[in-house]
């Protein structure tokens, strides 16, 4: 999973609010004609294998309904393998089982406490709201979020991480210097008929 | 049945594009999967070179071993990159002594760490983390190939070889001699190699071949030999098993062990897991999802000690109930009776594999469209519904467990010098609690499908 849950909450809180929003990080406001208004800060594009923060508020009557609450997850999330069988054409993240309900997470009333595991296992979050995704077109989901009766959708890019540069390298090296040292050892070794 | 009086056969084997046509195939094969794994789609399902390595080679690989012995070793792409190796810069050192003694230690302990890896880290949902491993494990095949003789890494630190060398000597291929034929022998080409082809590739002397747990039937000892004393034989299931004639203590820790390293993947898939680990977490006073790898550890060290704890117990029962409990017969039956826990093994393995193979595995050729930009919808079907599977699989491990109590069944009796019921109880028990384990999962098993 990467980084530590704590410390990607440490990271993420002190962003977390509308009118900061970092580089490369989207507000989307949509107000639901229920009592919720909900704003998601969204990354622009989510690369599996790279921590993304997904950021909820929740609104009612223009005030903070728990404060916020904040939803993180770390992409790509496989925690089961029924999750991975998915073939669809979207290159999607896989958020993952509904643990929400197992571990309780979820105070707020008529909210359905099921989010996804990072997101459900940040207990000291005030609040957790149903998180569903759906694939979109290739390279596409479709994140919602939902307080009550209030949703909102929202589609992000998705696409894979490249692998970790560092360990091509290493390995590169790791080989090279193998290969480099039997040749060395192979070039001082007397060949036959040398000892006679 | 001695396959090699079939004539085409015979030819097949002594020909010089033999094995080499599988591995050209197999070396291809792994190109693509490790390409796949490092810079394709980071999805299981999606990305064609981890669905065709966990989904058809991982759930494949313990049947060809039931069927086909150690051939797959013989052209694993991993085997064909050490001879390479070898060929262009090898050292040829001789293996080192700690390898040889201590070499069985390090194919376990590498076994159970990528089955860690795998349930703890999602390495086989993950195609970068798949990638890395195999990245880990290439390096560690040239470095052996760079430095070492003959096929050093696959006899002496391959994880296979966990499970490769037991599911071989409970299957139904052998290669063995005529010894009459190998007697005086001036040449030896079996183990020294020949013009025809390299001497054996595992360190074997093909007249000291008593068992099945090593041979890759690679067949370059069918090319070498002039005498034309190799056999390659089809046998009944089980039958080296019983009529084991120098059983090894580490074959059966091994059985043990691999019994609850494949037991605790069938538990990941079950109903009851998510509660199995909040247990486990609040019994160790950890966030059973924050710590989940230390939880998996403690769960993984559990599963796989039970098993041999079981193992010990029913040796120990079994020789206070024959009347004798000396250190030496008890450390004689236990490993003769780990050899009957190898077929309920296999049977666990394969059902679990059939899980993979029939449901899964349908997501390889979308995922071969998918690399061309074809998507021909979402196809979340498996090749075989959810009952039909679920069948097969109580199938397989009952059928697993018959072998393993006729087996436990035979070695009793044979430790006895006859037929001692008493004796064969408390093995008995051990088979049939290993039965109830393993239908436990398959019975509640979360299914999609």
């Amino acid at each position: 999973m990467g980084l530590p849950l704590a410390g990607i909450l440490a990271s993420a809180l002190p962003i977390a609010r509308p009118s900061a929003a970092a580089q490369g990080i989207e507000n989307r406001v949509q107000r639901a004609p229920s009592a919720y208004q909900l704003a998601a800060q969204l990354p622009a594009r989510i690369k599996k294998g790279e921590a993304a923060s997904l950021v909820l508020y929740v609104q009612k009557g223009g005030q903070p309904v728990d404060n916020v609450a904040a939803c993180l997850v770390p992409a790509p999330l496989f925690t089961n393998e029924e999750d991975a069988m998915d073939t669809t054409p979207a290159i999607g993240v896989d958020l993952g089982v509904d643990l929400g309900a197992e571990l309780g997470a979820g105070p707020e009333p008529g909210s359905q406490p099921a989010c996804v595991g990072a997101i459900a296992a940040v207990r000291t979050a005030p609040g957790v709201y149903e998180f569903t995704w759906e694939p979109d077109t290739p390279g596409r989901v479709n994140l919602r979020f939902t307080a009550g009766d209030s949703q909102l959708n929202e589609a992000v890019n998705v696409s894979s991480a490249p692998p970790n540069p560092a360990i091509l390298i290493a390995f590169v090296v790791l080989v090279a210097a193998i290969l480099g040292t039997a040749g060395r050892m192979r070039h001082r070794q007397p060949r036959q008929g040398d000892l006679t | 049945m001695n396959l090699l009086a079939i004539p085409w056969i015979k030819a097949a084997l002594r020909s010089r594009l033999f094995p080499a046509v599988f591995q050209w195939i197999t070396v291809t094969i792994f190109v693509i999967v490790l390409l796949s794994a490092l810079f394709g789609v980071n999805n299981a399902g999606q990305n064609f070179g981890m669905a065709l390595a966990w989904r058809v080679w991982w759930p494949l690989l313990p049947l060809s071993f039931l069927f086909l012995g150690r051939f797959w070793c013989a052209i694993c792409p991993l085997a064909w990159v050490t001879d390479w190796i070898q060929k262009a810069i090898g050292v040829q050192l001789p293996v080192p002594r700690l390898l040889r003694r201590y070499g069985l230690g390090m194919i376990a302990g590498s076994f159970i760490l990528l089955a860690y890896l795998d349930e703890a880290w999602g390495f086989s949902g993950d195609a970068r983390k798949t990638g890395y491993l195999l990245l880990a494990v290439l390096a560690t095949v040239i470095f052996f190939g760079a430095f070492f003789e003959r096929r050093t890494f696959c006899r002496y630190a391959c994880f296979i070889g966990a499970f490769a060398a037991n599911y071989s000597r409970a299957g139904t291929l052998e290669l063995r001699v005529a010894p009459d034929r190998c007697r005086d022998c001036p040449t030896q080409g079996c183990y020294r190699g020949t013009t025809c082809a390299p001497g054996c590739p595992v360190f074997l002397h093909a007249p000291n071949v008593s068992d099945s747990g090593t041979c890759e039937l690679c067949a370059n000892c069918v090319k070498n030999c002039a005498r034309d004393a190799i056999r390659v034989s089809t046998r009944m299931p089980g039958v080296e098993l019983w009529s084991i004639q120098q059983p090894r203590l580490f074959d059966a820790v091994l059985a043990a062990m691999v019994a609850g390293a494949v037991l605790i993947e069938q538990f990941a898939l079950s109903g009851g897991w998510n509660r199995l680990v909040a247990r486990a977490g609040a019994a160790l006073h950890l966030d059973p999802y924050g710590s989940f790898p230390l939880v998996y550890a403690a769960l993984m060290a559990m599963f796989i000690v039970a098993p041999l704890m079981g193992l010990l117990l029913a040796s120990f029962a079994s020789q206070v109930l024959a009347g004798n409990v000396r250190p030496p017969e008890l450390k004689r039956n236990f490993a003769f009776s780990g050899y009957a826990v190898i077929p309920m093994t296999l049977a666990s393995h394969l059902a679990h594999g059939f899980d993979r193979l029939l449901t899964w595995s349908r997501s390889v050729p979308f995922a071969l469209a998918a690399m061309v930009d074809w998507f021909p919808g979402n196809h979340r079907a498996a090749w075989l519904r959810w009952p039909a599977v679920f069948w097969i699989e109580v199938a397989v491990l009952a059928l697993g467990a018959g072998v393993s109590l006729y087996v436990g069944f035979r070695l009793a009796t044979r430790q006895a010098r006859r037929t001692s019921w008493a004796a064969y109880a408390p093995l008995c028990l051990l088979l049939l609690f290993l039965l109830a384990a393993n239908l436990y999962p398959v019975f509640t098993m979360v299914r999609q499908f």
